[in-house]
C-alpha cells in the first residue's frame, strides 16, 4: 500500500467515525461534544438546527457515512488490485465529495455563521482523501505516459 | 486514461450539481415558510401536567428527592426531542410518584429567536405559567430563527397558555427581563456547559440526551434505590 492510500484510507476511515457520530446525535441523540467553550468553533448545535443539515428528509450527515464507507473500500480495492475502474470509481468519489465539502464549509461562514468543529474536521478527511487520490491518479497518469509505445 | 479524465471531471460536476441541490433545497435566508403565516394556531404539547406537579420553573414536587436541572435552548432541536419526548416520560414514571423534580434554565444561544422564547416563557413564569409555555414552545419549533418564535406567534402562545396578555405584553417589553435571560447563559457559561441540553443531577453533568436505561439509573441512584 503505497503513502497516498495509506493517508486515504485513514482520512476516510476517520471520516466515517465522525460522521457516524454526527448521525447519532441526529438520530439518537447521543450526547453533543461541542459548544460555546470551542470557541469559534463551537457552533455546532446551531449547524445542525439550521435547515443545511439536511437534504428534505435526508440527513448530510448520513450522505457523509455513505461517502466515507465508500471511499474507504475504493482505497483499499484499489491498493490490492490497482485497477483502473476502482481508480476512477475513487476519483469520482473523492472529488464529488471534495466540491460538496467545499460548498458546506462556504455555507458554515455565509450563510448559518457558525463553525462546527466536526464538520469542520470531517471536510478535512475528504480534502485529504481527494489529495491522495489525485496524488495516485497523476502518478497512474505518468506511468502509463511513459509506458506508451510512443515513448519507447 | 479517458476513463480517470472522465471520472474526475464527473466527479467535480456531481460534487458542484450535489451544492446546488442543497442551495435550492433550502432558503437562502431567514425568510418565514408558508407555515409561519399570521394565522397560526400553536400545537398542543404532548404533556399537560397536573396542576400541582407545575410550579415556578419547575415539574414535580418542591421537596422531591431528586433535583434534574436542564438547560435548554428553545429553538435546539435535541431540546426539543427533551421537552417533548423525553419529560414526558419522566413526568409518568417519576413526577408523579414525588421522586423527582426537573428545574428548567435557559442557556440561549442560537439566535435571537431563543432570546424572545426565553424572555416570553420569564414571563410566563411571572403568572405561574411556565411550564404551559416552555412546553407549548417545544411542541412548536420549526427551524431555527425562521419565525417560529416570532413576538406575534410568541403572543399565540401566551393566549393558548392562558396568559394574560395585556401583563405579558408590559413584561416582554421590560428589558430587565432580557437581562435575566442574558444572565442565564453567563451562568451556563461559568458552569462549564458546552451544549444543549444540559442535565445536572447532583455533581452529574452531562450535554445530550442519555439512553433512557442509563437516564433512569442515573435518577434511581440518586434514589438510593
Amino acid at each position: 500500500m503505497s503513502r497516498a492510500h495509506r493517508i486515504s484510507a485513514v482520512a476516510s476511515a476517520a471520516g466515517l467515525v465522525i460522521s457516524a457520530y454526527l448521525l447519532s446525535i441526529r438520530l439518537i441523540g447521543v450526547p453533543v461534544i461541542c459548544g460555546p467553550a470551542l470557541g469559534p468553533f463551537g457552533g455546532c448545535s446551531k449547524v445542525e438546527a439550521s435547515a443545511w443539515s439536511s437534504i428534505g428528509p435526508i440527513p448530510v450527515a448520513a450522505i457523509g457515512v455513505i461517502g466515507s464507507a465508500v471511499l474507504l473500500v475504493a482505497t483499499i480495492m484499489h491498493a490490492r488490485n490497482r485497477s483502473e475502474g476502482i481508480l476512477a470509481v475513487w476519483l469520482f468519489a473523492a472529488l464529488a465529495g471534495a466540491a460538496i465539502e467545499v460548498g458546506l464549509i462556504a455555507i458554515q461562514a455565509f450563510v448559518i455563521g457558525a463553525w462546527c468543529v466536526w464538520c469542520l474536521l470531517y471536510g478535512s478527511t475528504v480534502l485529504v482523501g481527494a489529495a491522495s487520490v489525485i496524488r495516485v491518479a497523476r502518478s497512474y497518469a505518468r506511468e502509463a505516459h511513459d509506458s506508451s509505445p510512443l515513448r519507447r | 486514461m479517458q476513463l480517470i479524465r472522465r471520472a474526475a471531471l464527473s466527479g467535480i460536476v456531481v460534487g458542484v450539481v450535489g451544492v446546488i441541490v442543497l442551495f435550492l433545497a433550502n432558503p437562502f435566508s431567514g425568510t418565514p415558510s408558508p407555515s409561519m403565516g399570521g394565522d397560526f394556531t400553536p400545537v398542543a404539547p404532548t404533556l399537560t401536567p397536573a396542576e400541582e406537579f407545575a410550579t415556578d420553573h419547575g415539574l414535580g414536587a418542591i421537596d422531591a428527592p431528586v433535583l434534574l436541572t436542564v438547560w435548554t435552548d428553545y429553538q435546539c432541536p435535541i431540546c426539543g426531542t427533551w421537552g417533548n419526548g423525553v419529560e414526558p416520560a419522566l413526568y409518568e414514571r417519576y413526577v408523579t410518584e414525588g421522586k423527582l423534580r426537573i428545574e428548567h434554565r435557559h442557556y440561549s444561544f442560537l439566535g435571537e429567536e431563543s432570546f424572545l422564547a426565553a424572555i416570553g416563557a420569564e414571563c410566563a413564569a411571572d403568572q405561574d405559567k411556565f411550564w404551559a409555555f416552555h412546553s407549548y414552545l417545544f411542541a412548536n419549533q420549526v427551524g431555527e430563527n425562521q419565525g417560529a418564535f416570532s413576538a406575534e406567534r410568541l403572543r399565540n402562545i401566551a393566549e393558548v397558555s392562558g396568559l394574560d396578555l395585556a401583563a405579558w405584553d408590559t413584561c416582554v417589553a421590560d428589558p430587565a427581563v432580557r437581562t435575566e435571560v442574558e444572565a442565564d447563559a453567563a451562568e451556563a457559561k461559568s458552569l462549564g456547559i458546552t451544549g444543549t441540553p444540559t442535565l445536572i443531577i447532583g455533581d452529574w453533568m452531562q450535554s445530550g440526551i442519555p439512553a433512557a436505561e442509563d437516564l433512569y439509573a442515573r435518577i434511581d441512584e440518586a434514589l438510593g434505590n
